[in-house]
Order: structure tokens, then C-alpha cells, then sequence
């Protein structure tokens, strides 16, 4: 029997409210692109070695970069193309360099692209015969082990931890950061393939226990699986409370398992493993319909896009090719990644990766009065408020109130952290350049939720500060 | 071939001249015009000013009531301390590259106001708003000085000057009398907090329609208690400090009112209602620049504050001035106690390097 929690949830944290340019509606197809631009190292993994040269012709799904002995997940061509050019480059999301593979799209002569899918290799009969090894194989060749802030252990190198070690997986189905639903959409339309899915990633684990984390907001879902899943005693359902960052590694653990990831380590390092709604169903896609990963499904919102959705997207689509689809109207922002802890994009070459889940583009206003967004304007989600919440949608915009102010010492920083940190005094440390106290504060328990500078009246930076005070201990630690 | 140039643009960020006094914000609300940069792209929507002023917007209907027992020359203290208070920021802020801000300076000339007697010589009004202005500025301005400077102006006042500052007045009678008149012109010989500390019986409707002439702040109980809650709910104070207070009185005062009912007498009602603790409670302890910002030391603020609040009141000659006392105390305490009462970071078990040390 599956086994149904209490609804749980964590210390800090921040509900967001609805906000304008949710995407909505059901999953469409972003049109395909004329050219990808894939970094070899993307989701989590060092770069493999390229297995293709300038002028060969791959078709969509074939391997492009692979390694063995790294730890790493082999890279597939999203599109049925010729190898352009390679080149030494910038990862568009941590800006380390990585060496990128441009593939130009294959017309045929009727003006469409070409889509010739050269499909894994996977065993005949039910994927409950083949065992952890075999299943290890596909997730690996599919590339679906990327996925994950840590990957996900098979007996390739795929993860910092051997499968053996681990004790259980975590299925994050909560999907609390602003703007981001795609999760929600994909167990709204795929709930069969989600279902599956979850036998995979058990059955390639071994004897593992699973516990799905689902939003309390949506009771239906908890109901469905706790019927599908009625003879499987190793599956346990968790309502949660959809709080952001309840998705996190970290949180998830602390919140289901009452376990805490030792600061800045992998989760391996407890035993357990963290997938998410995606990674499930690519996983499913991979073992039953021998489908590679080689797209996945976005949100694209926010409140400069005219048409916000959730979007199947191949990889290493230009962002430029997907704003104009989507209705993108400037001045905005475009942030890779949720509104909290994506990269502002500037360039419209900048390609959707493995890790990516959303592109979202802020307005942002240029006079005065724009940022004029008291707290007690019902469009405004505030931390203080002078009337009652009224209104449903809450305009998102990238509109500071003042400028910058010393800290007032008000304790909302701390109040928020998920991880029980002191932000405050974390990024004091950091810019004091005192990073042995910024280290016994636990600077590297911070997940970079961001909530700490989203909810700062005075506007400090603290996320800023927190992230440069871990680089320097970082470089610190190399050079010593 | 697509040309990749062809979509709407992704702005740039602005000149460095712009972009600076953008960021500094200026004296208008909308301030800085700069949108952010970094993550996270999203920010709360609500400032500086709009987080002090919830706290003096609720003081409004307090100085009202202030207006309504006592006369029109409150108005003219907290425009006087206001004055003041400027002026000093902006002797403060000369020649330095970037301004100061100049957020909470009507706040603090609000409550400065509140905390005096009602009717005090004007000398010693203006000595005391020059005092809290310093203490304001001389420690770096907003969210840098440790001590409550409303506070410390009283205290120094008090000190100073003990017969001026605790002279007591009859609230003017008739409702609403006070708009019309400038001063109270009976003396009165006690509060009703003193009277009740005595073992004399108070009705409840004195303490709500505020006859505690103590202090201007300590009038009408009524109208603190609700804009208190209303300030609670605005969440600009943080809930723990005046819930922690009035339930520390409870307990706390219950028992020392038990043991020793000559010296801690009076009654929760008392002890509640008269002598300023309201506002102390919401306003002057609750302001989150000389509290503790972690949530444990805020509740051990809350009740060190409202047992020495109780205690002061039961041993001092001048009860109606405890909690100016009482807060200053704690706001010394308050570096240490955000680092002795730190949360626990998760995730440091077994860490190398980690002792019990923390963040010292």
C-alpha cells in the first residue's frame, strides 16, 4: 500500500502570489529551430569529448559528445543537421568556459526541417525484467542522468555517489518557484508516463523507498497515485505545502526524510537521490519509447511575454527564436531560469540547456513611477502591507522601490532562510572579506534560494554578496 | 536564413552617472528609478520608507488622541523634533560621496514626541530632539545606532532634568476639547498607573479613554491597542516582540505582583494599559532597528524588556518612565544577543572547523 504523509512543510520560505504571465493552457510544440548551439557540459557533469567533426552530418538524438571515464552524461543532437562549427565558448548559465557544438538544421525539399531520430538501443519486453544495470545503460545513453542538481547514479559515472549507496528517491512534484510550470503541466497530461516512470527510476535503483512530495493544492494527484500505486509498500506520498524553495534538494530532504545534506555536499552523500517530474517522465520516454532527450518542456512567461505557455523546446534553442514565438514586448528582462535564481540573458544566441526550466521575461519599466509600487496597492505582493490583500494578479516587474539602503535590522532574512542561515551576517562577511566566519556560518548550507534579497526592504544584495564571499573561499581553497 | 538580430530588444544597463543616482534613490518615494540587475529579478514591493512607515503611519491616530487630551502643542513637538532631526541629518550628510538616507526621521520625531510629558518646557524639547538626533547620527545614521534615540533623548532629559520632566497634567475635559486648546492648564498629582501601583482601584474606562498622563504616548490605551494590532498586521513589526512582551507580563508580572502585591501591584490591566507599554510594545521595542534580527533573540528581548519594564516600575519612584529605561537596557543587549541566540545553520553537523563557536 502506498503509504500517505501528513501535509509537511519547512521553516522560512515564501509563498508568491499569482502573478501576471503565468503560462497556462495546455503543452504546445516551440517551432523547431534553424540552428542549435549545444554546450558540451550541461545538467550536471564534466564535459565529455566530442565524438563528431565540422561538416559531419548527425541525425537527431545521435551522440555528439560522450566519456566513460568522466563523470559525466553523453550530449545528443537535438536536431537532424550538419556540424557547423566548433568552438571554444561560454556556458550561458555559470559562465565557465565549455567548448560549444553549432548544428545547422537539415531542410527537406519541401522547406521543413528534417527529423530523423536515431533511437536508443533498448532491450525487447517489460522494463521490470531488465534490472538496474540495463535500465542504467539507457538513462545513461538517453542522457536523462544529467537531469538533477547532483545527476543521478547508474553504474556509468553519471553522479558523485554509486547507486549502491543509495537508500531512497526523492520525487520533487511541488513546483513552487514563481513561473515555473511545467512540472504541473506535464502531471496534468502525462500522469500515465509519470506513473511509469517511477517504477523505472525505482527499478533502477534497486531497493530503494520513494517518496513523491506533491503540491496539497492539488489532492487529486495524491489521490491517483495512491490508487495506481496501491500494491507497492516502497512508495510514500507527501502532501506538502507549495512554499518556494520547496523543491530544492535540500529543503525536500529536510522536509520529508528530516535529514540535513551536509553543507554544500551532494545529497549522495545521505543516500538519497532527487528527480523531479521531468526527469521522470524522460525517464519513461527513454525506457518505453527508446526516446532520447534531446527537448524538454519550458514555461515561458512573465510579464513582457504576450503569449506566455509551456513549451516543449529543444535544446540548445536560441532564446531569441523563442521570445519571438512567444510574444516577447520589450524593455524587459529575460531571465533563464525562474525569476529568483536564473541568469538575465542579453544575447539571443544564448541556448536553452539540460538544466533550464523556464525563460521568463520581466518588464522593466524606465520612469519613475513605475517603481512606485507601495504596499498597499493590491497589485503589489508585499512583505508589509498597510490594507488587506485584494486582487488576484500581482504585476511582476523588475522595479526596485529606492535605491539601495543600509540594513534597518529588521530579521526578515532570517526569518525567510530555509536553510536557517543569517544572511545579514553571511554577506557582511563576505564583503568584510572575513571568510573564515562566513565559513563557520555555514555559507555553503545556502542554496541560493534567493529569498533573502527578495524580501530585503532596503534592497541589499544579499544573494550577490553570499554567492562572492562562496567563489572567494572557493578560489581560496584552489590556490592553497 | 533567419536573421538572428530580428527580435525586440534586451536593454542594456544604463550610463554610470544614471545608474548611480539611480541607485542612491533620492527624497521621493519612487527613489532610485534602477530595476534590478542580478537575481533575484524579482524583489518585494516595498521599501525603507514604506516599511518605518507603517510604523508611523499607525502612530497618526495616536498623536490625534495625543491632540485630543492634551491640546494642539503636540503638534508643534513633533514638528520641533522633526526640525531638528533634519536638520542635524543634513549637517551629518554634508560632503559624504553618498547621501544618507533619510528614512525614520519623522518616525523618530513622532515617538520622541510621544514619549515626552505632556506640556514640557520648550528648552528642554529642543536639548532633548538635539540629543536624538545625535544618537541618531553620530553612530552612522539609519539602521546603525544601537540605542533608540527617542529613548535616549527622554532618558538623558530625565536624568537631567527630573522635577521639569515628571511634572503630570490633567488631560484636558470634554471630548475632542483639545483641538481647540494649546495646552492642558490643571496639574494633577498622579497617573493612573501610579494609582494603581498605589492599590487603588482604576476603572477600565479610564485606562481606554486615556487619562495616563504620563506620557503623551501612554494616552488613550484604546486607540494603542488597535493601532497596535493594526501594526502587527501590517507585518512591519515582527509579532514576537509585543506578544512576547504582554505574555511575559502576564506570567511574569502575575508572579512578582503575587509575591511582593506592595511593590508589583496593580493588575495586568495596569501594568498593561497605563505607563506607555503599549507603545512601548509595538513602537519603541518593536523597532527593528535596535532589536535583535534573529527570531529567538527576539522573543528573550521581549521578555527581559517587559520583566524590567515591571520591575522598574515596582522599584523606581517614577513608574510612568520604566520603559524608557527598560528598552535601552535590552538595546544594549542586542549585538550580543543576535549572536548568542543565532539560528542553527542546517546542515553543519560534523563540519570541520565547526564548534560550538558559531559565528563568533
Amino acid at each position: 500500500m502506498a503509504i500517505v504523509g501528513t501535509l509537511k512543510t519547512f521553516k522560512g520560505g515564501r509563498y508568491f502570489p499569482r502573478l501576471e504571465g503565468l503560462p497556462r493552457g495546455p503543452i504546445v510544440e516551440a517551432p523547431l529551430p534553424a540552428r542549435v548551439r549545444i554546450p558540451l557540459r550541461q545538467g550536471f557533469g564534466e564535459e565529455p569529448d566530442l565524438q563528431v567533426r565540422v561538416g559531419q552530418r548527425v541525425r537527431t538524438g545521435e551522440v555528439i559528445a560522450r566519456s566513460d571515464e568522466k563523470i559525466s552524461t553523453p550530449v545528443l543532437s537535438p536536431l537532424t543537421g550538419t556540424v557547423v562549427s566548433i568552438e571554444e565558448g561560454v556556458h550561458p548559465l555559470d559562465g565557465e568556459p565549455t567548448t560549444i557544438v553549432l548544428v545547422e538544421a537539415e531542410t527537406s525539399p519541401s522547406g521543413a526541417y528534417e527529423d530523423d531520430w536515431a533511437p536508443l538501443e533498448v532491450p525487447q519486453g517489460n522494463f521490470e525484467r531488465w534490472g538496474p544495470e540495463e535500465l542504467g545503460r539507457i538513462l545513461y545513453e538517453a542522457g536523462v542522468t544529467a537531469l538533477g542538481k547532483w545527476g543521478f547514479p547508474t553504474v556509468y559515472r553519471t553522479a558523485p555517489t554509486e547507486p549502491s549507496a543509495i537508500k531512497a528517491l526523492l520525487i520533487n512534484a511541488v513546483e513552487a518557484e514563481p513561473y515555473l510550470r511545467g512540472d504541473r503541466a506535464l502531471l496534468y497530461e502525462e500522469f500515465e508516463k509519470f506513473v511509469t516512470g517511477i517504477k523505472i527510476l525505482k527499478s533502477a535503483l534497486g531497493n530503494v523507498e520513494v517518496h513523491v512530495g506533491i503540491g496539497y493544492d492539488r489532492p487529486h494527484i495524491l489521490a491517483e497515485l495512491e490508487a495506481r500505486m496501491e500494491y507497492h509498500d516502497w512508495l510514500y506520498l507527501h502532501p506538502l505545502l507549495p512554499k518556494y524553495p520547496q523543491g530544492e534538494d535540500e529543503v525536500l530532504i529536510k522536509t520529508i526524510l528530516n535529514r540535513e545534506v551536509p553543507a554544500g555536499r551532494p545529497a549522495g552523500e545521505l543516500g538519497v537521490v532527487v528527480c523531479d517530474v521531468q526527469q521522470v517522465i524522460a525517464a519513461y520516454e527513454a525506457v518505453v519509447e527508446a526516446r532520447p532527450l534531446v527537448d524538454r518542456v519550458i514555461s515561458l512567461g512573465g510579464s513582457a511575454m504576450a503569449r506566455p505557455a509551456n513549451a516543449r523546446v529543444r535544446l540548445g534553442t536560441p532564446v531569441g527564436d523563442l521570445l519571438e514565438a512567444f510574444g516577447h514586448r520589450g524593455p524587459s528582462r529575460v531571465v533563464l531560469g525562474g525569476p529568483l535564481r536564473g541568469n538575465s540573458v542579453t544575447d539571443v544566441e544564448t541556448p536553452v540547456t539540460r538544466e533550464v526550466r523556464a525563460l521568463v521575461a520581466l518588464e522593466e519599466p524606465r520612469s519613475p513611477s513605475a517603481a512606485l509600487r507601495w504596499g498597499f496597492l493590491p497589485r503589489t505582493d508585499a512583505h508589509v502591507r498597510l490594507l488587506p490583500p485584494l486582487g488576484r494578479t500581482k504585476r511582476a516587474t523588475t522595479a526596485l522601490v529606492g535605491g539601495t539602503k543600509p540594513c534597518i535590522r529588521c530579521g526578515d532574512c532570517v526569518d525567510v532562510c530555509p536553510q536557517n542561515l543569517f544572511p545579514f551576517e553571511l554577506a557582511e562577511a563576505s564583503k568584510q572579506g572575513d571568510l573564515d566566519r562566513a565559513e563557520r556560518m555555514a555559507i555553503f548550507a545556502c542554496i541560493e534560494c534567493g529569498l533573502c534579497s527578495y524580501v530585503c526592504p532596503s534592497k541589499i544584495d544579499l544573494l550577490e554578496d553570499i554567492r562572492r564571499g562562496k567563489r572567494w573561499i572557493r578560489e581560496e581553497r584552489l590556490e592553497a | 536564413m533567419r536573421n538572428p538580430t530580428a527580435t525586440s530588444s534586451i536593454p542594456t544597463e544604463a550610463s554610470g552617472p544614471q545608474r548611480e543616482r539611480d541607485r542612491r534613490g533620492g527624497l521621493f518615494p519612487a527613489g532610485g528609478r534602477f530595476a534590478v540587475a542580478r537575481a533575484p529579478y524579482l524583489r518585494d514591493g516595498v521599501g525603507v520608507r514604506g516599511y518605518l512607515g507603517a510604523f508611523a503611519v499607525t502612530l497618526l491616530p495616536i498623536v490625534g488622541g495625543a491632540v485630543a487630551l492634551f491640546g494642539l502643542h503636540v503638534l508643534a513637538l513633533v514638528a520641533l523634533s522633526y526640525a531638528v532631526g533634519l536638520g542635524f541629518h543634513l549637517a551629518f550628510s554634508r560632503g559624504l560621496r553618498q547621501p544618507r538616507p533619510n528614512e525614520g526621521i519623522f518616525l523618530t520625531a513622532v515617538l520622541f514626541a510621544l514619549v515626552l510629558p505632556p506640556n514640557p518646557p520648550w528648552g528642554l524639547v529642543v536639548l532633548g530632539a538635539v540629543f536624538v538626533a545625535l544618537a541618531r547620527e553620530l553612530f552612522g545614521g539609519l539602521g546603525r545606532y544601537p540605542f533608540h534615540p527617542a529613548l535616549v533623548g527622554k532618558a538623558l532629559l530625565v536624568i537631567l532634568f527630573p522635577t521639569a520632566m515628571t511634572r503630570l497634567w490633567e488631560p484636558l475635559s470634554g471630548g475632542g476639547a483639545g483641538f481647540t486648546q494649546w495646552a492642558p492648564t490643571e496639574m494633577a498629582s498622579q497617573t493612573p498607573l501610579m494609582a494603581a501601583l498605589q492599590g487603588q482601584e482604576v476603572a477600565l474606562g479610564t485606562w481606554l479613554g486615556g487619562q495616563a498622563a504620563g506620557l503623551l504616548g501612554g494616552a488613550p490605551a484604546g486607540l494603542l491597542l488597535l493601532a497596535g494590532l493594526w501594526l502587527a498586521f501590517t507585518r512591519a513589526v515582527d509579532w514576537r516582540i509585543p506578544l512576547g512582551m504582554v505574555l511575559t507580563l502576564a506570567v511574569g508580572g502575575g508572579l512578582l505582583g503575587m509575591l511582593y502585591p506592595e511593590t508589583f501591584g496593580g493588575g495586568f490591566l495596569a501594568h498593561l494599559l497605563g505607563g506607555g507599554f503599549l507603545l512601548a510594545a509595538f513602537w519603541l521595542a518593536g523597532d527593528p532597528v535596535t532589536s535583535p534580527m534573529t527570531p529567538r533573540g527576539k522573543w528573550i528581548f521581549a521578555v527581559g524588556t517587559a520583566l524590567l519594564i515591571v520591575v522598574l516600575r515596582g522599584l523606581t519612584p517614577w513608574p510612568e518612565e520604566a520603559i524608557v529605561f527598560a528598552v535601552l537596557a535590552m538595546n544594549a543587549l542586542v549585538p550580543w544577543l543576535d549572536r548568542v541566540a543565532a539560528p542553527r545553520p542546517f546542515g553543519m553537523e560534523g563540519h570541520r572547523g565547526m564548534g560550538k563557536g558559531g559565528n563568533r
